[in-house]
């Protein structure tokens, strides 16, 4: 794996948090888009957490359908909604600087391939999925307030459209609860393909355990493995399964 | 290197595994020179606990010396002499920093299976199951320790292996036990269990000041251990009426505390509870039989205290929760806090207040591991605890 470090605070933001809003996209196209289930799931949600990342950012207007652009995309009940949370025993200053941090960064998202600056406010993402496949998008922030919030979106050419925004709200005397709200456009053919092999099929598993490592390494400078541990004689199955995992 | 893997019900075998190595830079390798069975293991050897997968290496009570440390471990150095909680915990998270050391946040890299099963998931063990993260135990000649910053336990070498060893679980495990009876001056402690948690749970509960402890179990050679060695009174579970009995022997008042350190493989004493709970096992409708549990919490005296050390792994059917809250009971559970208990409890070994490998009965080569197992498991030739050296 290859991550540019040469690049600034706020575009290690957008990257990180681009990358975490992509980390939602595994999930094979399950439901027609725009179906009534997916418009309750998100609904419920928006309604539960009072905020909207891209309506906040963007409005509401209603627009021709365009399935690149966020504001067509996820406007509205569109989309796939997604919420997390996880407490980290460290102060909201450092979980913000660490969400900041390239090395974060390295560590939540093995398959990215390389982030490129591209202008004020946005960068350039390139994963490397199956058989050579590339997926590319870029992100810009659309706010950011230190060490509370930050909000993104993906621009017009994404493979994948999507939005999010995490909340970093103090706990306890030096704890921080962080609040994830994701909001996608599942994607079909060869990206949505391409996705659900770099994360399996369960996106909001998929951004729970990216959560849990970030929190590990935050807490406990590592995130815990027994993966390369020694063990006797495998079945068949059990090698197949761990095959399928890798 | 050698290591005892589980391949299924009843089958466990000595194989030859790669070497562990350093994985996270607060890792350490240690070369084992005594592990030993516990009563944990025998949910595993019976195959009552999911998610263990053939070659899996067992083993969660070992020690021995430290041989490699990775990059960030400063607190350790090869030749230091360390006994390992079988707890892993990375001492920083939130459970960690209020001392509740196995209930970590970060040390289950399978974390999500236990939230399937059980909504949050606790910490890593060594050598159990893939539910606690998958870790190789320490039934071999070496094993990798993560977080060995913060585990591990350094021992003065006047002191012999068999002396320490059980620091790494069952004596934390039968004081904790005792510790979540609140006893204070002029109580009566009943202990369902004498096996080595049972016997260190009696032993710890006089330490803590009980005034009388009682003993159950049905097994001779342990009710003689649990008297002789930790001065308790015992009565045999299959002479039938042990309420009644636990009732006069308490003036009508019942045991102040019950611990049940006998967990969710207990023998039914031919009660139609013991019956239901096997058919309803087999029939895969209850995972846990709980005659002991049962027992223990209508036993208890009003206001008193059930202390579950036992195991359960899933779910329970007629829990008689109607008398627990009735009588105002409280009930603590769950793996012990290893940790917190590594100092003090060191102290009292140097000290001589006691010494816990009373309850060694068999000490045997790692690699006949597969007949201690069995000799263990069916209480033969006095087996009360077997230790392995590798
Ligand atoms: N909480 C923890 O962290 C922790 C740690 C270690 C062990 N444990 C658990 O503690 C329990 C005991 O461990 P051990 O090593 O002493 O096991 P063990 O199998 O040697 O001892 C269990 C004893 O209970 C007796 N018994 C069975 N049914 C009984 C009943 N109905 N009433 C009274 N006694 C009965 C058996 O004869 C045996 O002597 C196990 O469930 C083990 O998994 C828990
Ligand atoms: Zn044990
Ligand atoms: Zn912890």
């Amino acid at each position: 794996m290859h991550v540019s470090r040469n690049m600034e605070g706020w575009e290690q933001t957008i990257s990180i948090l681009a990358g975490v809003a992509l980390v939602a996209v595994a999930i094979k196209r399950r439901k027609p888009f725009g179906g009534a289930a997916t418009a309750g799931v998100g609904l419920v949600l928006r309604g539960a957490s009072g905020y909207c990342p891209v309506n906040a950012a963007i409005g509401r207007r209603p627009h021709a359908r365009r399935r690149d652009d966020t504001r067509t995309a996820l406007g509205g009940p569109r989309g796939i909604h997604l919420r997390e949370s996880v407490t980290i025993a460290r102060p909201p200053a450092d979980v913000f600087a660490a969400w900041r941090d390239p090395a974060t960064l390295a560590r939540l998202m093995p398959h990215v391939e390389r982030i490129e600056t591209t202008g004020a406010g946005r960068t350039h993402w390139v994963m490397r999925g199956p058989a050579g496949i590339t997926l590319e998008w870029d992100a810009e922030t659309i706010a950011e307030v230190e060490p509370e919030r930050i909000a993104w979106r993906t621009l017009p050419g994404a493979a994948v459209a999507s939005a999010g925004s995490v909340q970093f709200r103090p706990f306890g005397e030096a704890g921080t609860e962080v609040h994830v709200t994701l909001q996608y456009d599942p994607p079909g053919g060869k990206a949505g393909a391409a996705l659900a092999w770099l994360w399996g099929d369960s996106p909001h598993s998929q951004l729970r355990e990216d959560l849990r490592r970030f929190k590990a390494v935050l807490e406990a400078g590592e995130a815990p493995t027994a993966t390369g541990q020694p063990a006797g004689h495998r079945s068949a199955a059990f090698r197949a399964a761990r095959e399928a995992l890798t | 290197m050698k290591a005892l893997c589980w391949h299924g019900a009843r089958d466990v075998r000595i194989e030859t595994v790669p070497d562990p190595s350093i994985l996270n830079p607060r890792d350490a390798i240690v070369r084992v020179t005594a592990t030993a069975i516990c009563g944990s293991d025998l949910h595993l050897y019976d195959g009552v606990i999911p998610t263990l997968a053939a070659g899996d290496i067992l083993g969660h009570e070992f020690m021995g010396e430290v041989v490699e440390v990775g990059s960030a471990i400063t607190s350790l150095r090869p030749g230091d002499r360390v006994v390992v909680p079988f707890t892993i915990a990375c001492g920083a998270c939130g459970p960690c920093r209020v001392g509740r050391w196995s209930l970590c946040d970060n040390s289950n890299p399978h974390a999500w299976m236990a939230e399937k099963l059980y909504g949050y998931s606790a910490s890593g063990l060594f050598g159990y199951s893939h539910l606690y993260g998958g870790y190789a135990g320490g039934q071999a000649e070496y094993v990798r320790v993560p977080f060995a910053d913060v585990g591990p336990v350094k021992v003065p070498a006047v002191l012999s292996d068999e002396q320490v060893l059980f620091l790494s679980d069952i004596f934390p495990t039968g004081y904790m036990a005792a510790e979540n009876c609140a006893i204070q001056p002029g109580h009566v402690v009943a202990v369902w269990g004498c096996g080595p948690v049972g016997l260190l749970a009696v032993a710890s509960a006089y330490l803590l000041g009980a005034a009388r402890v009682i003993a159950i179990d049905r097994v001779p050679h342990r009710l003689a251990l649990a008297r002789e060695v930790g001065h308790a009174e015992t009565i045999n579970f299959e002479d039938g009426e042990l309420l009644e009995r636990l009732r006069d022997m308490t003036g009508g008042r019942g045991p102040d505390a019950c611990i049940d350190a006998v967990g969710l493989e207990a023998h039914g004493a031919a009660s139609i509870g013991a019956y239901y709970d096997a058919v309803k096992s087999r029939l895969r409708l209850a995972t846990d039989r709980l005659t002991a549990l049962r027992q223990a919490v209508m036993a208890c005296g009003k206001g008193g205290v059930v202390s579950i050390p036992g195991v359960y792994g899933g779910m329970l059917d007629k829990v008689p929760i109607g008398a627990a809250f009735a009588k105002g009971l409280t009930m603590r559970m769950g793996q012990t806090h290893v940790h917190r208990y590594l100092q003090p409890l060191l102290a009292l070994i140097e000290q001589g207040a006691i010494d816990p490998s009373f309850v060694v009965s068999h000490r045997l080569p790692l690699d006949r591991a597969p007949d201690g197992y069995r000799m263990f498991l069916e209480k033969v030739d006095d087996c009360t605890k077997v230790v392995l050296t590798p």
